[in-house]
């Protein structure tokens, strides 16, 4: 199965992915898109993800067949599910989702259809739908990120209900509470610590500890530690490769919501004139060449065996994720419900 | 003069002077709501139906809205509508935007009186600056204030060596609030310019003689003439903010569009549609309020043409002035412009593969941006026309109803367009048309207002002006109204085109895959937190915008479009004249330099002639045919105040008939009676024995059908077209011009030479002085060749020296062309002067018509006699043998003229008194005598004494020579002076029995208790004190009128 440089990297011009994070990393495993069925006709997308996350991706994967066309349309997931939802036909093939919620809620709405198994299967368990509708392509943690002036790593508790009663942090410590992936963080922690651990500790947070809201989201917030407006933020794992800069360390809590991650991925939509190709394009994202580009140029964990982490992130084995079905993300409302009566939102 | 586009609603460019004020109130303002007469009638169906539609495709998405909300779980509707949190957003909501309008009209309109109205150095660059604020996205702006004034920004760093360690805080409301306000005051700024540009700065003048400091100048006149226009951008202003979603998300306040976007993102876009509608209602609340600030005066702007600029001198408030421009500018502008490229500079931190700024962006970002301004500005032309020409409920209720998404979310009215494009329009559905479309929805108000106000601006003279010359409705909104209004709608179009520029939601909704903007591309990049990627197309943005700034700023476009119109029409100019930018005075005669001498003769000559040998002011041919006009019983009424009851009229071929009357007598309505600008309730009006208006049988010939043309009072030259143009106007569309032989370039030129303009025939209205204009107006009318030419009131908008000497003028170019012409004045000399036959028109009847002379010394009534020059009153008695007593002596029978005798059952019907019975004092009396014969009793009269008709002697004096010594009749009580005259106020001592019932009201302090004062004019030889007794003698050779009492 391992594969030699699949083309990769044989000529400069030809790289995908960042050249400065691909360099000296060990050839990827996995399945190479060459030995993948070839993709033909047109494909839309609706893609939840930025083009400067994935827009080189999907260019190499076009370049790659001749008579495939593939039309993005980038835009916000809550533009493109309420797209969706409101189209009496959708012309996407795919929704290519940020995180699992959306994907979720159009399983749930009956938008989507099951992958075929061979696409599936190539997938780690924890990041694919137990249904088969939608499929994990990289992983994403949520992470501390913490100021290195401020903190070492190993001062910093791997336990997130400390981070409300340890005094150190009070009134330095932010959090991005109008972002999706802080929702779903929260809704985990309701899934896995119970409704009322979890409101105890956001009322900690906001009467103990003084926590800050971001000014815009994880960036931001990623900025402001780098920056020593505050010590500690809770984010995204991924945040700390833009933003920051060097002085922002990330550490990871264990066997809690803390550690959560979720995964961007993607989904066939039903209405497709073409759900095989659909699911083709799906598949071309799990190849060793896509996961080994979100590994280096995302700095997002991989999903597929024999692709690995970017060696600038902590390995999966230094941290214990909790585990619980994705698909549980799905319902925003009790969580949104907490934080309005916390008057967190 | 140019249509100002934002002149705003119902600023009243009012005549100068209280008595035309008067005039334009009472009688154009009644014939106001009637605007373009016959069309008036009945609705605008066509019209009408095109708004609704225009304003159907507005209300269709939002009330989607409501649909989508109507599926929302009502529990927890409930629970969202009902927790505390939502009273706090509420409050946050509308504290914001009462906090951000009120601030933008603080800042707005005081910075639009200092470059409209101020010496401010460089005027035109803080014009176009102050408007720059436009051109910023709202969430660039927003990230460069945080990057600056951010807990840890450069504004911190630079003050913290200083011992500041924290800065006040930014977010929040204060923080939301100043950068609001920063970019919605140009809203109120260029409304408040083009108003302050649009008003007659005579005003000012009036106000600064009367109040004694300059901010009661403001407060007084200044503020209340531009406050439509300040609530048209305050407007705005508000719904910016109520709808703005990226500051208050940026600065952490809560408000709706926060929450529509939290339950947006949350997946439950039926949450964000029903919060919408709080929106929606808050939009409405303040569509009402703008309503009921926005004046209901009768409006648009004057049509003589342009008043000049006004300047208040600063002197050292300069400094301080300058210093707010520049930070506002600072703030708003360069400081984001600075923080973009301090992002270029750094450069793109990141590798992001395939992302990259392309140039084909800005393209797509420019081509749908003008496509939805071109598609806003003809959606709002039916809108606009009918909201501005024809006040109704209807037209209101369409015009507000295009405004009512203009606060709602982008994205909820983007979904609402995704919901109808791909369930009714699928082939449309993500392509450009759609896009396009969204932007009409979302913008369509900013056209609409633009466009109403350049709508209200055109003076409908203009258009009266092109119907009488011959223009059917649809041609005269053509070829009138339309380029009249073009630089209002190239403002509407461009801030369409400036939002569309900054558009993102729907764009990113509604854009067809793989079509970026500039917008898009920089929210992709800002949302990674790119900053680098994004400076470049942001400032690019910015750029562009920055262009189209100038379209928004009313003013001096026009100019270079006139140097290039010149530089094609300027074949036959004199070019030495064309650079010089002298005014011509306005004494240049036409006849001194023409050589032909008019044939004239002067009614002055004839002195002490009887009436009856009354020689007519100007020699025609008397034609003794049919008249070539008629009005016979003709009645209007407005309301149910009868403007002309039962008039009838008729004028004879070659007649010049003077229309005269005091402010509101109908005279006006008469006029346009006869022009067909108005239809009669009853009664026939006939030109040339073709009945062209009959109530009966319903017979009504348009303006354009009738040859008739007219000279307007406020001239209604067409600003945008030459001298030349406006006299070939009318040449065009009537009877072939060309077709006798004489091509209309040679009538233009044989017309310009007779009111001897020839050399100016490529000047804009604007660039002729008040008495050019006229000659201009005159000879447009003139062109056509009409049938009956109407003069309303054409000398009034000149000064008082020039009046006299366009009198001349204008009644010698009558003479010359020997037209039928009806010349409404108010001013008695002049209809005394130029008139062959003058009627005296008083309470919408025609008291008299007559030869002016025999209506000075013949007036039938005292109604006539006082408007008619000074009448003194003096009581008198006429026995039975014809003699009459007064307090000044006795006076025979054949002396007086008896007037008014219908109220005693003198006159008849088929007596025509001032025709037959008057005569001088050759005849004799044949209506006072029979009055004596068939009276047995004495008869109480008043005699009407002119000022002349009287001489004052001193009766102390011994050097009376005369045999009978002087008994005093009276006493001076007023002297005036006057030059070659002095006038004296004479009161008479008290006669009993002989009570006069009206004397000379100027004083009541001089009237010494209704005893009888008389008016007397001497020569500047004569001087006597004030309390000086005299004795008055009647000198008058004429007979003097008498009224029974």
């Amino acid at each position: 199965m391992v594969s030699g440089c699949l083309g990769l990297g044989d000529d400069e011009s030809d790289v995908l992915g960042d050249p400065t994070y691909r360099e000296g990393r060990p050839d990827p495993g996995g399945v190479s898109m060459e030995e993948m069925p070839d993709l033909n006709g047109d494909l839309t997308i609706y893609s939840g993800r930025s083009q400067p996350r994935i827009g080189e991706l999907i260019e190499y994967v076009e370049a790659q067949y001749d008579d495939l066309t593939i039309e993005v349309r980038y835009d916000d997931t809550a533009d493109l599910i309420s797209t969706i939802e409101t189209e009496s036909e959708t012309p996407a093939d795919v929704f290519y989702g940020s995180e699992t919620q959306s994907m979720t809620h159009l399983k749930d709405e009956g938008y989507t259809v099951e992958l075929p198994d061979e696409v599936v299967e190539l997938v780690d368990t924890g990041s694919v739908d137990p249904d088969g509708h939608w499929t994990g392509f990289t992983r994403r943690f949520r992470a501390v990120a913490y100021n290195r002036d401020a903190y070492d790593a190993d001062e910093l508790p791997d336990d997130i209900f400390a981070y409300a009663e340890d005094e150190r942090f009070r009134g330095d410590i932010m959090w991005p509470p109008d972002q999706g992936s802080f929702q779903a963080f929260i809704t985990s922690m309701r899934l896995l610590h119970g409704e009322d651990e979890t409101r105890s500790w956001i009322r900690s947070m906001i009467d103990d500890q003084d926590i800050e809201a971001s000014p815009g989201g994880d960036s931001a917030l990623a900025q402001a530690v780098g920056d020593g407006e505050v010590s500690v933020g809770l984010t995204n794992h991924y945040v700390v490769r833009d933003h920051g800069g060097d002085s922002v360390g990330l550490a990871f809590t264990s066997d809690d919501a803390g550690a959560m991650y979720n995964v961007t991925g993607g989904t066939v939509m039903a209405d497709s004139d073409d759900t095989e190709t659909a699911a083709n394009f799906v598949r071309h994202m799990l190849s060793a060449e896509a996961q080994e580009y979100f590994a280096t140029t995302t700095w997002e964990y991989p999903v597929i065996d024999g692709v690995a982490p970017l060696e600038e992130l902590p390995g999966t084995d230094e941290f214990e994720p909790p585990e619980f079905d994705l698909n549980e993300l799905d319902d925003p409302d009790p969580t949104l419900e907490l934080l309005r009566e916390e008057n967190v939102l | 003069m140019r249509p100002d586009p934002f002149r705003a609603d119902d600023t009243v460019t009012a005549p100068a002077s209280a008595e035309k004020a008067h005039a334009v109130a009472s009688e154009d303002g009644a014939a106001a709501g009637e605007e373009s007469g016959d069309d008036q009638r009945s609705r605008p169906w066509g019209l009408t139906l095109l708004a609704a539609a225009v304003a159907a495709v507005i209300v269709v998405p939002v009330a989607w809205i409501g649909v989508m909300a109507l599926t929302v779980d009502l529990e927890r509707a409930l629970s969202i509508v009902f927790r505390p949190m939502t009273f706090e957003i509420l409050t946050n909501t509308l504290v914001l935007i009462t906090l951000v309008t009120t601030f933008s009209v603080l800042i707005g309109v005081p910075l639009a009186i200092l470059t409209v109205l101020t010496d401010l150095p460089f005027r035109r660059f803080w014009l176009a600056a102050l408007a720059l604020p436009l051109v910023i996205p709202s969430y660039t702006s927003a990230y460069a204030f945080i990057s600056i004034w951010g807990p840890h920004g450069l504004a911190q760093s630079l003050v913290e060596p200083l011992g500041i360690t924290s800065l006040p805080e930014l977010y929040g409301m204060p923080g939301t609030v100043a950068i609001l306000t920063l970019y919605n005051y140009p809203f109120v700024f260029i409304t408040t310019v083009a108003a302050l540009r649009a008003f007659d700065k005579t005003y000012i003048d009036a106000a600064r003689t009367l109040e004694n400091n300059l901010f009661g100048v403001f407060r007084e006149v200044v503020l209340p003439m531009t406050k439509p226009a300040i609530a048209a951008g305050a407007l705005l202003a508000a719904l910016e903010t109520a709808g703005d979603f990226g500051v208050p998300a940026m600065l952490r306040l809560n408000v709706f569009t926060r929450q529509i976007y939290v339950e947006h993102n949350a997946l439950s876009h039926d949450y964000a549609a029903m919060l919408s509608l709080h929106l929606v209602a808050i939009t409405l609340v303040i569509l009402v309020l703008e309503y009921a600030v926005r004046e209901h005066r009768t409006i648009h702007g004057g049509s003589r043409g342009g008043s000049r600029s006004y300047t208040f001198h600063l002197g050292a408030w300069k400094w301080p002035a300058l210093a707010v421009c520049a930070a506002i500018v600072g703030l708003a502008v360069v400081l984001p412009v600075s923080v973009l490229l301090w992002w270029l500079v750094r450069g793109p931190e990141t590798y992001v593969g395939a992302f990259g700024f392309r140039l084909e962006y800005a393209l797509n970002s420019v081509s749908v941006s003008l496509l939805a301004a071109l598609a806003a500005v003809v959606l709002a032309l039916p809108v606009a026309y009918l909201s501005a020409r024809y006040r109704s409920l209807a037209s209101t209720v369409l015009e507000r109803a295009t405004y009512v998404g203009f606060a709602v979310p982008g994205v909820v009215i983007g979904l609402s367009l995704v919901y109808f494009g791909s369930a009714y329009a699928p082939t449309l559905y993500q392509t450009i048309p759609l896009l396009v479309f969204a932007y009409v929805v979302l913008y369509l108000p900013l056209a609409v207002g633009a466009a109403r106000t350049a709508f209200l601006y055109v003076n409908p003279r203009f258009v009266e002006a092109a119907r009488s010359l011959g223009c059917p409705p649809r041609t005269a909104f053509r070829r009138v109204t339309l380029p009249l209004v073009v630089p209002g709608l190239v403002a509407g179009g461009a801030l369409v085109f400036l939002h569309g520029m900054k558009e993102l939601p729907a764009t990113l909704l509604l854009r067809p895959a793989g079509f970026d903007s500039l917008a898009t591309f920089i929210w992709m990049a800002e949302r990674n937190a790119y900053y680098g990627y994004a400076a470049v197309p942001a400032l690019v943005l910015v750029c562009v915008s920055a262009l189209a700034i100038v379209g928004v700023l009313p003013g001096d476009g026009t100019s270079l479009w006139r140097r290039v119109r010149r530089r094609i029409g300027t074949k036959r100019m004199n070019p030495t004249n064309q650079n010089e930018e002298t005014t011509e005075r306005d004494d240049t005669d036409p006849f001194s330099r023409s050589g032909g001498q008019p044939t004239r003769t002067r009614s002055a000559t004839d002195g002490g002639n009887p009436v009856r040998a009354d020689t007519p002011n100007r020699s025609r041919s008397d034609s003794e045919g049919a008249p070539v006009l008629e009005l016979e019983c003709v009645t209007k009424s407005y309301g149910a105040r009868p403007a002309v009851s039962d008039l009838s009229l008729s004028v004879q071929e070659g007649e010049l008939l003077t229309l005269l009357g005091p402010s509101g007598c109908g005279k006006t309505t008469t006029l346009r009676l006869i022009a067909g600008l108005v239809r009669p309730d009853s009664g026939t009006v006939r030109i040339r024995e073709k009945s062209v208006a009959d109530a009966a049988d319903e017979t009504f010939v348009p303006s354009e059908d009738r040859d008739v043309g007219i000279v307007f009072q406020d001239f209604a030259l067409f600003p945008h077209k030459t001298v030349a143009e406006n006299v070939a106007f009318g040449l065009g569309d009537r009877d072939g011009a060309g077709e006798d032989g004489q091509p209309a370039d040679e009538t233009v030129d044989d017309l310009l030479e007779l009111v001897g303009l020839s050399d100016y025939r490529d000047r804009f209205p604007d660039e002729l002085s008040g008495g050019q204009k006229q000659r201009i107006a005159l000879a447009r009318s003139l062109a056509p060749e009409p049938d009956v030419l109407l003069l309303d009131e054409p000398l009034s908008n000149l000064d008082a020296g020039l009046r006299v000497r366009m009198r001349e003028t204008v009644s010698e170019i009558l003479d010359r062309v020997d037209v039928t012409a009806v010349w409404v004045t108010h001013d008695q000399t002049e209809a005394l002067s130029v008139g062959d036959r003058t009627a005296v028109m008083i309470d919408g009847e025609i008291a008299q018509a007559d030869s002016p002379r025999a209506l000075f010394m013949r007036p039938e009534s005292r109604a006539v006699a006082d408007f008619l020059g000074q009448a003194s009153y003096l009581p008198g008695r006429q026995n039975g043998t014809g003699v009459v007593e007064t307090p000044i002596g006795t006076l025979d029978g054949d002396r007086i003229a008896l007037q008014s005798g219908a109220e005693r059952g003198g006159y008849t019907d088929r007596e025509q008194p001032q025709e037959h019975n008057d005569s001088g004092n050759g005849s004799d009396n044949d209506a006072s005598n029979n009055n004596v014969a068939n009276e047995s009793t004495s008869l109480d009269l008043d005699l009407l004494l002119r000022p002349d008709d009287i001489s004052i002697t001193d009766s102390t004096s011994d050097s009376a020579s005369d045999s009978t010594p002087d008994i005093a009749d009276g006493r001076i009580v007023h002297r005036q002076f006057t030059g070659s005259t002095v006038r004296y106020r004479v009161v008479l001592e008290s006669t009993s029995g002989l009570e006069n019932t009206q004397s000379v009201g100027q004083s009541d302090e001089d009237n010494a208790g209704g005893a009888p004062v008389l008016e007397c004019r001497c020569s500047h030889e004569t001087w006597y004190e004030v309390g000086t007794p005299v004795s008055v003698s009647i000198t008058a050779s004429h007979a003097v009128p008498a009224f029974p009492l």
